[in-house]
């Protein structure tokens, strides 16, 4: 199925889904310091020569966090955005660490869920095929 | 009345409460969103089981091994910024208690004081937490990784928190309008008191939850008593 073939974004459902966890992600948002200090702990980030999309922090923020604050009113095209970067550029080994104390898998894990509502998942076959 | 009696009244005394009203609920909030959880669940006496340790492979009270762990650690991957930063929070906060202009008033006020340093000495404390803020704001637009996740915002708070300082220093040394910098001095302050728990300052109190609540490889004290929801 393509993109364009895929019916609207269930705004209501993504509502609901951030509902559950609004205070974690609210809580988050606001505890990250922006300092970057969670970078070294991410295994794909010292794998993709220091990129920082790799980032534990970068990939929350533009993930969940784009979510958050956009209310969940997101485009088709800006949901695939969010999907690869919480599959494609995140594994959830959890080894992530945040000197203050955010929880960034359960929020990566979240932006899956939401992802997964809107039938926006990782297509592992294609990834295969190339 | 005039905006100096404002501010160096009642509004000091509100922006105290807001700090210790909100940092309060910010402690709810952390408890209301996680849940306790014994420390080490897997490590609970097993004597029926007879199981013996296993002798340990690495001497991990070598030298050697404790470096090799260090490097892993934050510090140990970042030392600059982890040494500046240090400075930065340490002076942050020493800073406004010991210098003497705020132990006079502390006591005129309330009766009470803070011991006091010699005023070349908070100066120099008041230097380094401008230079540590500088080192920052250049960290923020130099870094990559730190610029791509910088936002307007994180000026602006690195703003909230040099604005006292400066101002101070210049008011002490009296360089510009000694009225206006001692207004903004004292505005700038109370501005950052009140922002402390509701902004991205509140990792101020989640560094002290991190490290000795919530439970993970790296808690300090009892080894923490909390997991997140």
């Amino acid at each position: 199925m393509t993109t364009q073939n895929k019916p609207d974004i269930d705004i209501l459902k993504i509502r609901e889904i951030l509902c559950e966890k609004k205070k974690e992600v609210a809580v988050s948002l606001k505890t990250c310091a922006h300092c970057a200090l969670c970078a070294d702990s991410c295994f794909l980030y010292r794998c993709r020569d220091n990129a920082p999309l790799y980032m534990p922090s970068h990939k929350f923020i533009n993930s969940i966090g784009t979510l958050y604050k956009k209310k969940g009113k997101v485009t088709r095209a800006e949901l695939e955005e969010i999907r690869e970067i919480v599959w494609k550029r995140c594994v959830l080994c959890t080894r992530c660490y945040c000197p203050l104390g955010i929880d960034i898998p359960s929020l990566i894990a979240l932006a899956r869920r939401i992802c997964r509502s809107q039938d926006v998942v990782h297509d592992f076959e294609k990834e295969k095929k190339g | 009345m005039r905006i100096l009696d404002l501010i160096s009244g009642p509004m000091v005394w509100f922006s105290f409460i807001c700090f210790f009203c909100g940092t309060l609920y910010q402690v709810i909030v952390f408890y209301t969103l996680s849940k306790p959880r014994p420390r080490h669940p897997q490590e609970r006496p097993r004597p029926h089981l007879g199981l013996k340790k296993e002798p340990e492979i690495l001497d991990r009270t070598s030298l050697s091994y404790r470096f090799a762990m260090f490097r892993l650690t934050v510090f140990g991957r970042d030392p600059g910024m982890m040494i500046m930063t240090t400075i930065f929070h340490v002076t942050l906060i020493l800073t406004p208690f010991v210098v003497l202009g705020h132990n006079i008033l502390l006591d005129l006020a309330v009766g009470i004081s803070f011991p006091s340093l010699l005023e070349v000495a908070t100066d120099l404390l008041t230097l380094a937490v401008l230079a540590c803020c500088l080192f920052f704001l250049f960290r923020r637009l130099l870094v990559p990784t730190v610029r791509a996740i910088t936002t307007p915002s994180d000026l602006l708070m690195l703003l909230i928190v040099a604005a006292p300082f400066l101002t101070g220093f210049l008011a002490y040394h009296q360089i510009g309008n000694y009225d206006i910098m001692v207004l903004a001095h004292m505005a700038s302050g109370e501005i950052m008191i009140m922002a402390l728990p509701f902004t991205r300052f509140i990792h101020m109190i989640y560094f002290f939850i991190n490290r000795f609540i919530l439970i993970h490889e790296n808690t300090l004290g009892k080894g923490g008593s909390r997991v997140w929801r």
